[in-house]
């Protein structure tokens, strides 16, 4: 198994495409295809982009009630290079519902906020952790922590796979991400900027914030930050300088962005398995894949040729170092 | 058919030093009747199962009887799980674990299952690591499919 991806509060996402879709009417879905049940979560979800490239991943987390049972079952049915190794819990997991009109061009949505998770599950869950991370040489941490779960928890995960030499990725936001970096920084860290830029206790507003923000979780110890800015840009942070990425063409439809962080992720993580340790080479091709993404409207993940044919629309300029 | 055909590829587990009330919690909301134990590199080392439990908690002449229906104490079983719900389920597990891998073949599945008399095999790697789990449907869901797709060749 070559990489294990963590997934506190995983979701059965559910898209249903309704055209003219409007509240306090019935709306008859009679065609099966306009429905599509997929199991969700952040790290869940770069297993299935790592899987789609024929990449082994173990996906774990917590998993609760029907709802959790349905998310075990579909990833067994649709991925056979996944993994599972859930800790089941009394609470249900959640279920995000998504309805999409094209015809009015809107994206209604309704996610619910999860199950809360007992102390003794957390327990579990950390020996469950601990024995897996033996494996993989890659692990991933990715999205938010349901209720019940300490704030620690993902440094407390990022200690153990340091523990073991297993490289760690890290995508959170907010208070949770300042806390991470602060305790025990992950390796590879992408904040997840989406609704909420704040790192440090600091809004990030001027591209000097970013830089300020990038430096110190490099000062922190990780070895690459990688910083989505102004949506087409991306500023790019080792030890040896910093570098902004950007696009030649910048017209990207920003409704297309719909999972591109974990395609980012996923990509940079296979990079690094096909071609060594590079790290600025890894985070272009980790944008070049969020590229190629937004080709597609829904959760889909781009193929690596299409993912190779983005790279020459990404130019690099070294900002400082 | 290979088990790496058939299996699912579920790796949850439980630990030695776990205790009888995480198993049954565990295996309660996981539908699972048996459960592996592994140690701390995902190597198996025994398995534990609802029977183990159960055994634990009713009376030893049970098993001479020819039925227990007119023993009015249901409080016995109480007692005796209270007594042992706190203690590690190592006390408790088989060591003696028949595994099989994923590059064996299915028939020798069902023959391991038929003759040891187990609703399911672990599937584990060359160095004992879990790696799943094979239960008796899905062997015959396995060799279903092949006779489904062998009639569909002819046929064409």
């Amino acid at each position: 198994m070559e990489v294990l991806t963590v997934t506190l509060n995983p979701a059965l996402d559910r898209e249903i495409i309704i055209p003219y879709f409007e509240p306090n009417r019935l709306h008859r879905i009679f065609e099966r295809e306009k429905m599509n049940l997929s199991p969700g979560g952040k790290g869940i979800n770069v297993s299935v982009i790592l899987s789609e490239w024929g990449i082994d991943s173990v996906s774990t987390g917590f998993l609760g009630g029907n709802i959790g049972r349905m998310i075990e079952y579909e990833i067994h049915r649709r991925y056979r290079d996944i993994t599972t190794s859930f800790v089941h819990i009394n609470d249900e997991s959640r279920e995000n519902i998504a309805v999409l009109d094209e015809c009015n061009h809107t994206i209604t949505e309704i996610n619910e906020a999860g199950p809360t998770v007992a102390e003794h599950d957390v327990t579990h869950f950390i020996k469950v952790f601990r024995s897996l991370v033996d494996y993989p040489k890659t692990v991933l941490i990715s999205g938010s922590l349901p209720y019940g779960i300490p704030i620690e928890m993902y440094s407390t995960l990022t200690r153990i796979a340091h523990e073991k030499n297993t490289e760690v990725y890290l995508e959170a936001r907010g208070a949770l991400l300042t806390y991470s970096v602060n305790t025990h920084c992950a390796d590879i860290v992408r904040p997840d900027l989406r609704s909420d830029t704040r790192i440090f206790g600091k809004e990030l507003e001027t591209m000097e914030d970013y830089i300020e923000a990038g430096e110190k979780i490099i000062e922190k110890g990780a070895q690459m930050v990688v910083s989505s800015f102004e949506i087409v840009n991306d500023i790019v942070f080792t030890k040896d300088g910093i570098w902004l990425l950007s696009l030649c063409d910048p017209h990207v439809d920003p409704s297309h962005l719909l999972g591109s962080g974990d395609t980012y992720m996923a990509a940079m993580m296979y990079f690094a398995r096909k071609n060594g340790p590079d790290l600025l080479e890894r985070a272009k091709f980790g944008m070049a894949a969020a590229l190629a993404k937004t080709k597609y409207l829904f959760k889909k993940s781009p193929t690596i040729e299409e993912i190779e044919e983005a790279l020459p629309k990404i130019q690099i300029k070294k900002i400082k170092g | 058919m290979l088990i790496k055909d058939a299996m699912i590829r579920d790796v949850s587990a439980i630990f030695e030093d776990e205790k009888i009330e995480t198993f049954i919690r565990i295996s309660a909301l996981h539908l699972r009747h048996v459960l592996p134990v592994v140690d701390e590199k995902m190597r198996i080392i025994g398995i534990i199962s609802e029977d183990d439990v159960i055994n634990e908690t009713i009376p030893s002449y049970f098993g001479l009887l020819q039925s227990a229906s007119f023993i009015p104490d249901t409080n016995q079983m109480k007692r005796k799980l209270s007594e042992i719900k706190d203690e590690p389920i190592g006390k408790f597990i088989n060591r003696n674990v028949i595994t099989i891998e994923e590059e064996d073949t299915i028939l020798h599945a069902a023959d391991l299952l038929l003759r040891h008399k187990f609703m399911n095999l672990f599937v584990v790697d060359k160095d004992s690591r879990l790696t799943g789990i094979i239960n008796r449907s899905r062997i015959l869901l396995g060799v279903l499919q092949e006779v489904l797709e062998e009639k569909a060749a002819e046929e064409k």
